[in-house]
């Protein structure tokens, strides 16, 4: 196995060794950020929402985390594209890694927009002061 | 330390058993008493702290016996009010903090992460063995206050204000408090030195999504540890300092809350169920991928799952708080998680299923063990989901039906994976085989005493028996489950006899094991069994997930490190590149010395 070989090839690319591109990190985290923020301020916010009246908070709340995840799904995605085609999810170069993230990041980014959309529907139909 | 670029080549050439016996001299661990306690090595303390932990298996199996005896009449005299409080409290203490943690992450993660990762040593290895003693003395202190009749009598949990200075006098609830740091503490370096190892000290090649399952698994966990333990430290350090300085975080009376023990708690207490649950986990997915003779299925999904887990594991804990009167919102939010909890473990079970389903099923006795899990812990999980609901969650608080709940989460997700693992791994610890008879009768033995108990509480549940009480009156016609509950237990002892008799039969006279008998690809498999003492003649490389199964066998190694010192490799915690070579520390008194002094420091502050 050319292991330092194919490491030594690739470091003219775009991707450092021991490096993750910012698109990846955002990607990795913007799932967890929007879940966590979705849950935190609506907590934090109900009761202000509630006693003054102005629902569309809680509303806005969720808009905005599901877009925060969202847009998450969209850098990961934008930089598994920009990989080479010959990447794989097991393979041994950076690339390879990083092709592994981007999954990675895509699957928490839409698996949490999924879970922050199924949360706010009950806002929309139901009172939640209720 | 020597900062160098290690070379990646091919020396099989090389005079091997020369290069052997230097690194065996180099690496062994001193002997006799004075050495026993010096020793830092991984495969040592990961057998202490399992051995250990085991111990204090046996014994919360034999609180639980009590229990079960105390219960299988109306009024029976057996045990008074208060020995009884302080059984089922140093029970649960015992089971979680000295047993299930210990065991599932502390002994199976320290024995086998630096094998997995092709290291020859943990990371930080003084910090390992200081963790160890700590978690020892954390454990004497524990037990010794039940010898004394000054025992925890207050739960697991030791709620307040039950565990505040006003209902609660004398050091029982001291002592639980103080145990809590000390075995804390404990899992907090454990997971550090895990953590490091992981990220370090694997293999070239190994890039990270190379990773075992079993690695990104222990990884998750470490971090939990790492942001879980602390909430209850500060909720038992609190709890000590309400009691002993006259402090009054938890006194409403005078402004403090007594929620915000509850809150601290059960921040720390829902993730130590995934701290539990997911070690066993791993052990699923490893001998799964191994039986079924074909890679795991879904490695992605699954690696999505165990740290989405991980995540949506801090955000659950409220529901163990539904009967304290929450606002209706929180209500909804922490049903809402606590249901969305169940996705990646189910998950997880589909990529096991699917990977079984695909596989040349090897039906051994690990995998019996494994079945054992799937049937257990599904029920353990539908209950879960029963209980995630508000109304149900209502109904049946504090009765048997959430007893029986948890032990099938419990025992399900924990117990049943740690005989796998033990049966999987025994020949690698020991050099030799278990017998697969026996193991048998200590399945089926377990299996059926097992469910006797614990599918019967929850119809005792459901009729309406609470936790916690000694006795109750012949009125309540609750006698002939208690029986068939008692009865069990006969049935899991035997078990447990049977399988103490396969460990000492196997250690004396089992088949001696070769070095990989199951036909595993881990990399753990790649030595002698039981390892030598420096693990890996040459650090390995990796050309793929599935080492063993994949890398041809002139797979380069990593040579250039020396001989006549301790050195090991330390990699980029992305891709594994080699990054620089490090000198382990060595065998060491310290580590022992420390913990007795920080041990003598947390009891004389809970002393005061």
């Amino acid at each position: 196995m050319d292991l330092l070989g194919k490491h030594m090839a690739d470091s003219g690319r775009t991707i450092e060794a021991g490096k993750t591109p910012l698109g990846l990190w955002w990607s990795l985290i913007a799932g967890f950020l929007a879940l966590g923020l979705d849950l935190g301020l609506s907590y934090m916010l109900e009761q202000h929402s509630c006693s003054t009246g102005h629902y569309y908070v809680l509303h806005v709340i969720g808009v905005v985390c599901f877009l925060i995840a969202l847009s998450g799904f969209g850098t990961g995605l934008v930089e598994f594209r920009r990989f080479p085609g010959e990447t794989s999810e097991e393979g041994g170069s950076r690339f390879d890694r990083a092709h592994f993230q981007a999954v990675l990041g895509m699957a928490f980014c839409l698996s949490f927009s999924i879970v922050i959309v199924a949360g706010s529907i009950p806002h929309w139909i139901l009172s939640p002061c209720e | 330390m020597a900062i160098a670029e290690p070379i990646i080549g091919n020396d099989r050439d090389t005079g091997q058993s020369e290069f052997a016996q230097r690194l065996a001299r180099t690496w062994c661990q001193p002997r006799g008493l004075w050495g026993w306690f010096s020793n830092t090595h991984h495969t040592d303390i990961g057998i202490r702290f399992m051995v250990t932990a085991f111990i204090f298996f046996l014994l919360g199996g034999v609180l639980a016996a009590m229990i079960r005896l105390q219960l299988i009449r109306p009024e029976n005299s057996v045990m008074g009010p208060d020995l009884y409080n302080q059984v089922f409290s140093m029970h649960g203490s015992t089971m979680i903090f000295l047993f299930a943690v210990p065991m599932m992450f502390q002994g199976f993660g320290v024995y086998l992460v630096p094998l997995m990762c092709g290291a020859r040593n943990i990371a930080f290895p003084r910090l390992n063995a200081f963790s160890y003693y700590l978690y020892v003395a954390g454990a004497l202190v524990l037990w010794g206050g039940l010898l004394t009749n000054t025992g925890p009598d207050v739960g697991w949990f030791a709620y307040v204000p039950l565990s505040g200075p006003n209902y609660s006098p004398g050091h029982r609830a001291d002592i639980w408090s103080q145990m809590i740091t000390f075995t804390e503490v404990s899992a907090l370096g454990v997971a550090i030195c895990i953590a490091t190892t992981i990220l370090r000290h694997r293999a070239p090649g190994m890039t990270l999504n190379r990773m075992p399952i079993l690695l990104w698994e222990k990884l998750v966990i470490s971090i939990m540890v790492i942001f879980a333990m602390p909430a209850v430290m500060v909720a038992s350090g609190l709890l000590l300092l309400d009691r002993l300085v006259g402090t009054h975080f938890f006194n409403p009376a005078e402004g403090g809350d007594v929620l915000l023990y509850q809150h601290l708690f059960w921040f720390f207490g829902h993730p130590e169920v995934y701290i539990i649950f997911l070690p066993g986990a791993s052990i699923i997915s490893t001998l799964v991928e191994c039986f079924s003779r074909r890679r795991i299925f879904g490695y992605a999904p699954i690696v999505v799952s165990v740290v989405a887990t991980g995540f949506i594991g801090f955000g659950v804990w409220v529901h163990h708080m539904f009967a304290t009167g929450l606002p209706q919102l929180s209500e909804s939010f922490f049903t809402a998680a606590s249901l969305m909890i169940v996705i990646p473990t189910g998950v997880q079970f589909f990529c096991w299923m699917a990977t079984l389903w695909n596989g040349r099923l090897q039906f051994r006795l690990p995998m019996l063990w494994c079945f054992g899990f799937f049937f257990v812990f599904l029920i353990g999980g539908l209950s879960g989901v029963m209980l995630a609901s508000v109304p149900v969650d209502l109904q049946v608080h504090d009765s048997y039906f959430v007893v029986a709940h948890f032990h099938y989460v419990l025992i399900g997700g924990a117990l049943f994976p740690m005989f796998a693992g033990i049966y999987f791994w025994l020949p690698k610890i020991v050099g030799r085989m278990a017998d697969e008879k026996l193991g048998k009768w200590h399945f089926w033995l377990f299996f059926i005493g097992f469910n006797m108990t614990f599918f019967t509480l929850h119809f005792l549940g459901l009729r309406g028996m609470p936790r916690r009480v000694y006795t109750y009156g012949p009125d309540m016609h609750w006698q002939w489950l208690n029986v068939l509950a008692s009865c069990g237990v006969v049935f899991m002892t035997a078990g447990i006899l049977v399988f103490l008799a396969n460990v000492v039969r196997s250690r004396q006279v089992g088949a001696i094991a070769e070095n990989n008998p199951w036909g595993d690809a881990g990399l753990e498999w790649g030595m002698s069994s039981p390892p030598p003492p420096y693990n890996f003649l040459h650090i390995p490389t990796v050309g793929g997930r599935d080492p063993l199964w994949d890398d041809p066998p002139d797979q380069p190694v990593v040579v250039g490190l020396r001989d006549d010192i301790r050195e090991t490799l330390v990699t980029h915690s992305l891709d594994a590149d080699p990054q620089h070579k490090d000198e382990d520390p060595g065998p060491s008194i310290w580590p022992f010395l420390t913990a007795i002094t920080v041990s003598a420091a947390f009891v004389g502050s809970s002393s005061l």
